[in-house]
């Protein structure tokens, strides 16, 4: 099966480079650019993430952590790079100064953040048999390879990087450098796309576990959108040409080297600014709807508080009276709650809670990394801070990062009626 | 009467002293730890206005802006290093004082504090070798506004670093209370990270342009 997959890559590779090759030369100037990596990396980028998602797919039941928009930001990401690497864009940056500024936005501020919000690397592990995983797995966390990544990846180095090397390769000698030398360029885009991908990292943090709250990824985001628009802002304020590379390049196309130096930075200065501002105000309002949740849920808390205290002076105060003398004090599931406990219990199986936590009546659910579920009909509380209810149930499960940011469970995906499944379920432990 | 006075009344020859109640608060979030993000945030600002202004007349009147030989790595590259370590060690004082070590908080402080006096002699002997003065060219007024507005913050963390050793000396300190230790090493820590910026800005630049 492994050897199939191989030698399928290779074939797959070998087709991609040849249908490539027929392009050349066919535009005259701005033909498509047929680099072999370039081809040969982005076929094997593909078949790795369909390797990954097929086998996810199967060890998982069907079910996987990586859904349709994964795979749409996927095939975005390859498309974007084709059009920065391969597409006569590529033959336009070679000539105008311009033209190479808008490649690197497009690697930087859109094929960047695309492939972040497709969990390429997860599903790429997965492509891999079981025991090199397990041997990655372990690199990881005990070779202390995990402790040098976390240094790195720290959003503090993440961001000095990502401006850094955005201003180190746009000053006048360090570019011209990389036009005149081909493994230097490869470099440069290295430098870019690596550094960008860690930045948008820590923005979208698609694993649902936030390194750094709302607020501060504004900040975080904001503060490398200004120090990016001062190169533009440079290259516009001025009546020198620092790119001379270009020259010939710009008359070819109808421009002096001067207007083409402005093109590009008005170029990286406002339409980069426009990603920048998206990004800013999707956080914005992300940032309110999360406090928001919060609040609902701090009144959810204080009504389950009073509502104890009142129904602790009730059973005390007025037994006879009352009769409150339920086998449980929490509220029973009501008839119009919709969940099937029997499917509930499927879910639950596939979605392998069971691996952080020991569920009564769940085969192989014997997990020590959450609390146990047993009785969890009969609690008061869910995540320690929700009345348990069924709704609260279902709040919960659905988004656990949000109820409660920083804690371990982690955001599983559920569907709604999943949830609801599940919640349904978990009440029949009495 | 109250349980305070009743503590304090001699019982039986041996006054019963009660220990002195902590000062301050615990974990590093204190009003006083976003303060310094606040001025963080505004000094951060005024060095970027500071250098973007170098930047805008670099790029407007070109090479022959600069002067004729650029600046030299003598003194300042052993200098840059030096603001390096003082930030590692002042970084190991402040790990000192949250894992209770006393010892290590005095002796991290006293060398951020030794490092930092150091980088500001060198500092001067690197003005004095200038052959222009903050009056002779633009380029001499931002040379030195820049670098003299660093070491102005240079001098604020000097003395936030001698009454940190001041404190810890007195005990002021502990594994939970600790708060002052982390502000002030957020400064320093902000100060080196400015001087990268100038220094790459003001020293390294000139051979990439």
């Amino acid at each position: 099966m492994w050897k199939l997959r191989y030698s399928a890559l290779v074939l797959w590779t070998l087709a991609a480079v040849n249908s490539a090759a027929a392009h050349v030369g066919e535009g005259g100037e701005l033909h498509w650019n047929v680099e072999a990596w370039v081809i040969v990396s982005l076929t094997a980028a593909m078949m790795l993430y369909g390797f990954g998602l097929r086998s996810m797919r199967i060890r998982r039941g069907g079910r996987s952590i990586v859904g349709r928009v994964e795979i749409a930001t996927f095939v975005g990401g390859i498309a974007s790079l084709v059009v920065a690497l391969l597409s006569p864009l590529d033959a336009l940056g070679a000539e105008l100064f311009s033209g190479h500024m808008v490649q690197h936005l497009v690697l930087m501020l859109v094929a960047a953040p695309l492939f972040v919000r497709a969990r390429p690397l997860i599903v790429f592990l997965w492509a891999l048999p079981r025991g090199t995983r397990k041997a990655l797995g372990r690199l990881w966390s005990g070779g202390g390879l995990g402790g040098f990544f976390k240094i790195l990846t720290a959003p503090l180095s993440v961001w000095l990087a990502f401006c850094g090397l955005f201003a180190f390769w746009h000053l006048p000698r360090p570019y011209s450098w990389a036009l005149a030398h081909e493994p230097v360029h490869v470099v440069e885009h290295l430098c870019f796309f690596v550094s960008a991908f860690a930045f948008w990292s820590v923005v979208i943090e698609p694993s649902g576990r936030r390194r750094l709250d709302y607020g501060a990824t504004l900040l975080f985001v904001a503060t490398a959108a200004i120090l990016s628009a001062l190169p533009g802002a440079l290259m516009v304020l001025t009546s020198r040409a620092f790119y001379p590379a270009h020259a010939e390049g710009a008359t070819r196309w109808g421009l002096t080297l001067l207007e083409d130096q402005h093109l590009a930075g008005l170029i990286m200065w406002i339409p980069a600014g426009f990603v920048y501002m998206a990004a800013i105000g999707i956080l914005f309002v992300l940032w309110l709807r999360a406090s928001e949740k919060r609040a609902a849920a701090s009144l959810q808390k204080y009504a389950a508080m009073s509502s104890t205290v009142v129904l602790l002076l009730v059973v005390a105060g007025c037994e006879e009276v009352t009769g409150v003398q339920s086998p449980s004090n929490v509220t029973p599931v009501p008839a119009s709650f919709d969940g099937d406990p029997g499917r509930g219990a499927v879910v639950i199986a596939q979605t392998g809670c069971g691996s952080c936590h020991t569920i009564p009546g769940i085969t192989g659910a014997n997990g020590l990394v959450g609390p146990p579920l047993t009785q969890m009909g009969r609690r008061i509380y869910v995540a320690g801070l929700l009345r348990n209810t069924p709704d609260n149930m279902v709040t919960w499960l659905r988004d656990p990062q949000v109820v409660v940011p920083g804690n371990a469970m982690p955001n599983m995906g559920l569907q709604d009626q999943q949830a609801r499944d599940i919640a349904a379920y978990l009440y029949t432990l009495q | 009467m109250s349980d305070i006075s009743m503590t304090h009344a001699p019982t039986s020859g041996a006054a019963v002293r009660p220990s002195p109640l902590p000062v301050g608060s615990i974990g590093h979030k204190a009003s006083g730890w976003w303060g310094m993000l606040t001025i963080i945030l505004t000094e951060g600002s005024l060095f970027s206005y500071l250098l973007f202004s170098y930047y805008y007349f670099a790029v407007q009147y070109g090479r022959e802006w600069l002067p004729s030989e650029p600046p030299k790595f003598r003194l300042s590259l052993p200098n840059t290093i030096i603001l390096i370590v003082s930030s590692v060690v002042v970084w190991w004082a402040e790990r000192g004082a949250k894992r209770g070590s006393w010892g290590q908080l005095v002796l991290g402080l006293l060398g951020g504090f030794i490092l930092g006096c150091v980088f500001v002699v060198i500092q001067l002997f690197e003005w004095k070798d200038k052959p222009f003065t903050y009056a002779s060219s633009a380029y001499g007024s931002l040379y030195f506004t820049i670098t003299g507005f660093h070491m102005a913050h240079v001098v604020a963390g000097l003395v936030i670093l001698l009454m940190l050793l001041v404190w810890s000396l007195m005990r002021y300190f502990d594994s939970e209370r600790n708060a002052p230790v982390s502000i002030g090493a957020i400064y320093w820590h902000f100060v080196d990270v400015v001087w990268l910026t100038v220094f790459f800005s003001l020293y390294i630049t000139p051979y990439l342009g």
